[in-house]
């Protein structure tokens, strides 16, 4: 699995790879869901198919989406990290809940939406 | 959002103003030039004065020797407790001379030399306080901090955009390189749903406007707030996570006057010892560590003490007093097992479908439309410099160049439909789980030690309980908080022959009202009233202080907020007397809060 343009939310990945999608969230965090190919999952490992029929190389094959709710005020983060069985670039996106200010509401979630290229 | 934030950490400053706060100068000074002709002591006020600024300044003198220091601390205290027995005199005498004068011209010129007289005890007694730290830690009429109430909240789509184009500007503006910046700035990958909610309401050019005059500096911060010396009721939610350091946020410092708290938990700085970051030190949840999560505790200490006056130390001398709080019952902490099955049902019913959604827009993009503008949006928003043009140019792209919905395919469209709705709902459940949650029951037990320079140390035990009681009486669940404060205060000596070890026992209660004001925020109304009985007098070296009897105090308090984080509370405070001047008080008050949020976990969130 390679990150293009070293974005970690742009993955190319190779047909039949094994995708690992590992979340790490603090306390603060009070539920982490995913959608894979717009489907309801439910984490852990997935593998890496082409369409049928193929999309061109520039259209993104899969889809993968991982959310996480925040549980109070502020405070909550998140590491998600994903690997691929072929080895390559892990992807790590950290994310945190926006601090809390004043005239401005509390962050509710955090949403990451992973485009994957084979 | 995708940044590193944070834990919470909160400053507070207090000013305060009333019609009593003549300037300390100022009301030394209109001391020393009265006489004492109507007194029969032999030692007169002016010589006391005198004496006592020669004792201060030998006190504070750097070159002093740590005997020589201690010496004049002990007859400078002397010296105060004998010039407030004499202006207590004072005022004694002049209340009876003035029942038998008859020219009301006198009569007035009396009062206000009475009321003179009482500004200046109530001076003096501030400065005896000063001295005698530990008395700003025990149960008094206004105590010295208190957490704020739990705040009302609002949570809006529109609110979300608002706080996360925020959070991206900060997010850009802080990468440290070209790609990073370009990759922060890739809205369709780290910002989906801002992008969905664009593109839904943008043909009515709604969702634009309304975040057109997003002007927050993200460098300001914010969080919890520990309010200054403007609250009646102590709260009783304790620190979640505290220790050995405020630099490395295990533990929380709270300054009033002299008065430098440090308040934290066991796990906390356990934790914080091991390094392990504000967010590991969340991840042990033994049964063991539950307990001592619950399990807080807090040290004092005088800075105006110890051989350095004005010399924060932290030794046994400055120490002033210590406390240990344990939480009996918390329904406040959203971890709790009660709210499990309503998070997962959230997560499940409200949350699931907004991301499916998000899904099947990336999902059925034939032509790599979105991706397509969000590579060409990142790059234009990554060549921008400064903040200022960094929003614009967000803006911009989600206003002008994000493909509109009829660019989309029928199925995308659906799924953008969807998705507003499912999200509007997501954010209305979760708010109102969170406004059960902020209103939980909680019980506290606290017991505080205080140490009493000249007087006989103190125990305090106190028992704080607060809810959403109004809820069971048909207000609505979320909108109130009431607050009881029960404690009792012994004086850990026999304070003397015939005297009872009770010191005193107090009941207080206050009821918050929260509430929004679009556009303004939060602002909270609060009442409160305490009864306190003290049952024996003070003894202060040989001299015995007339304090027996009852105090009454009556609190109104106005939260409001200001621009950028601040908050200014205002406060007017009723009182039949103090717990030394058995005079009638009234106190007006206005401080100033900010809170310096999440600065911990900004730097270290894992």
């Amino acid at each position: 699995m390679q990150l293009i343009n070293e974005n970690p939310t742009k993955l190319k990945c190779a047909d039949g790879e094994v995708i690992t999608v590992k979340v790490e969230p603090n306390d603060r965090v009070a539920a982490v869901r995913y959608a894979l190919n717009a489907q309801t999952w439910g984490g852990g490992s997935f593998t890496a198919k082409k369409a049928n029929p193929p999309k061109p190389p520039n259209i993104q094959t899969m889809s993968l989406v991982v959310g996480v709710i925040y549980a109070g005020e502020s405070g909550g983060a998140a590491k998600i990290t994903i690997t691929g069985s072929g080895g390559g670039t892990p992807s790590i996106v950290q994310v945190a809940q926006a601090p809390k200010i004043e005239g401005l509401e509390e962050e509710a979630s955090d949403i990451v939406n992973y485009r994957i290229f084979i | 959002m995708k940044t590193k934030t944070g834990s919470v950490l909160t400053a507070v400053v207090a000013i305060l103003w009333s019609s009593f706060s003549v300037p300390a100068q100022q009301r030394l000074a209109s001391i020393s030039t009265r006489t004492v002709s109507t007194t029969p002591n032999p030692i007169s006020i002016a010589d006391l004065l005198l004496g006592i600024r020669t004792l201060e300044a030998a006190v504070r003198r750097s070159d002093g020797s740590v005997d020589e220091r201690q010496t004049s601390f002990t007859a400078l205290q002397a010296k105060r407790v004998l010039l407030y027995a004499l202006l207590r005199k004072r005022v004694g005498f002049l209340r009876s001379y003035q029942e038998t004068v008859k020219s009301p011209d006198e009569r007035i010129a009396l009062e206000k030399d009475i009321a003179n007289r009482l500004g200046e005890l109530r001076e003096l007694e501030q400065g005896m306080r000063r001295v005698l730290a530990d008395e700003l830690s025990v149960p008094s009429p206004v105590p010295a901090t208190v957490p704020a109430p739990a705040r009302p909240f609002q949570q809006t789509a529109n609110g979300q955009i608002r706080v996360k184009v925020e959070q991206l500007v900060s997010n850009v503006a802080a990468a440290g390189t070209a790609t990073a910046k370009r990759n922060a700035a890739d809205l369709w990958g780290l910002n989906a749903d801002v992008v969905m909610l664009a593109m839904a309401t943008r043909p009515s050019g709604k969702l634009i406007g309304d975040i057109q005059d997003i002007r927050v500096d993200k460098q300001i911060g914010g969080g919890s707030s520990n309010a200054g010396s403007t609250s009646l009721v102590s709260k009783g939610a304790g620190p979640a996570i505290l220790g050995f350091a405020v630099e490395n946020g295990a533990l929380t410092q709270s300054v009033s006057k002299t008065i430098v708290t440090y308040r934290g938990n066991l796990v906390g700085t356990i934790e914080a010892l091991r390094n392990k970051g504000f967010i590991a030190a969340f991840r042990d949840d033994s049964p063991g560590t539950k307990f001592l999560r619950k399990l807080s505790y807090s040290f004092s200490f005088d800075t105006s003490q110890g051989n350095l006056p004005g010399t924060f130390t932290a030794n046994s001398q400055q120490l002033t007093g210590y406390s240990f709080r344990y939480e009996f019952l918390n329904d406040r902490d959203p971890r709790g097992r009660k709210y499990q099955q309503r998070w997962k049902d959230l997560a499940d019913k409200d949350f699931q479908p907004v991301l499916n959604a998000i899904g099947a827009v990336a999902q059925d993009d034939p032509a790599g439309l979105l991706n397509a503008w969000s590579d060409k949006a990142a790059a234009a928003i990554a060549a921008k410099g400064t903040r200022e043009e960094i929003r614009k140019e967000i803006l911009r792209q989600l206003d002008e160049e994000l493909p509109t919905l009829d660019q989309l395919t029928p199925a995308q469209q659906q799924a953008v439909t969807q998705f507003q709705a499912q999200y509007e709902k997501f954010l209305t459940n979760r708010k109102t789980l969170r406004d059960v949650i902020s209103k939980g029951a909680l019980v506290t037990l606290e017991f505080t030690e205080n140490r009493r320079a000249g007087m006989v140390d103190i125990s305090n035990f106190k028992v704080i309980a607060e809810g959403d009681l109004l809820n069971l009486f048909g207000v609505g669940s979320g909108r109130t908080e009431l607050t009881y404060n029960g404690s009792m205060t012994f004086f850990n000596s026999q304070p003397g022959p015939g005297m009872k070890r009770l010191r005193d026992f107090d009941h207080s209660l206050q009821l918050d009202f929260p509430f929004i004001v679009p556009n303004f925020g939060s602002f909270n109304l609060s009442f409160a009233g305490q009864y306190k009985r003290m049952m024996e007098d003070e003894k202060m070296g040989t001299t015995v202080m007339n304090t027996k009897g009852d105090i009454a105090v009556g609190q109104l308090k106005f939260t409001f907020p200001v621009k950028g984080g601040f908050k200014i509370p205002l406060s007017v405070t009723f009182a039949n007397r103090t717990e030394f001047v058995k005079e009638k008080e009234v106190r007006g008050n206005i401080g100033f809060t900010f809170d310096l949020d999440s600065l911990f976990a900004r730097f270290k969130p894992f």
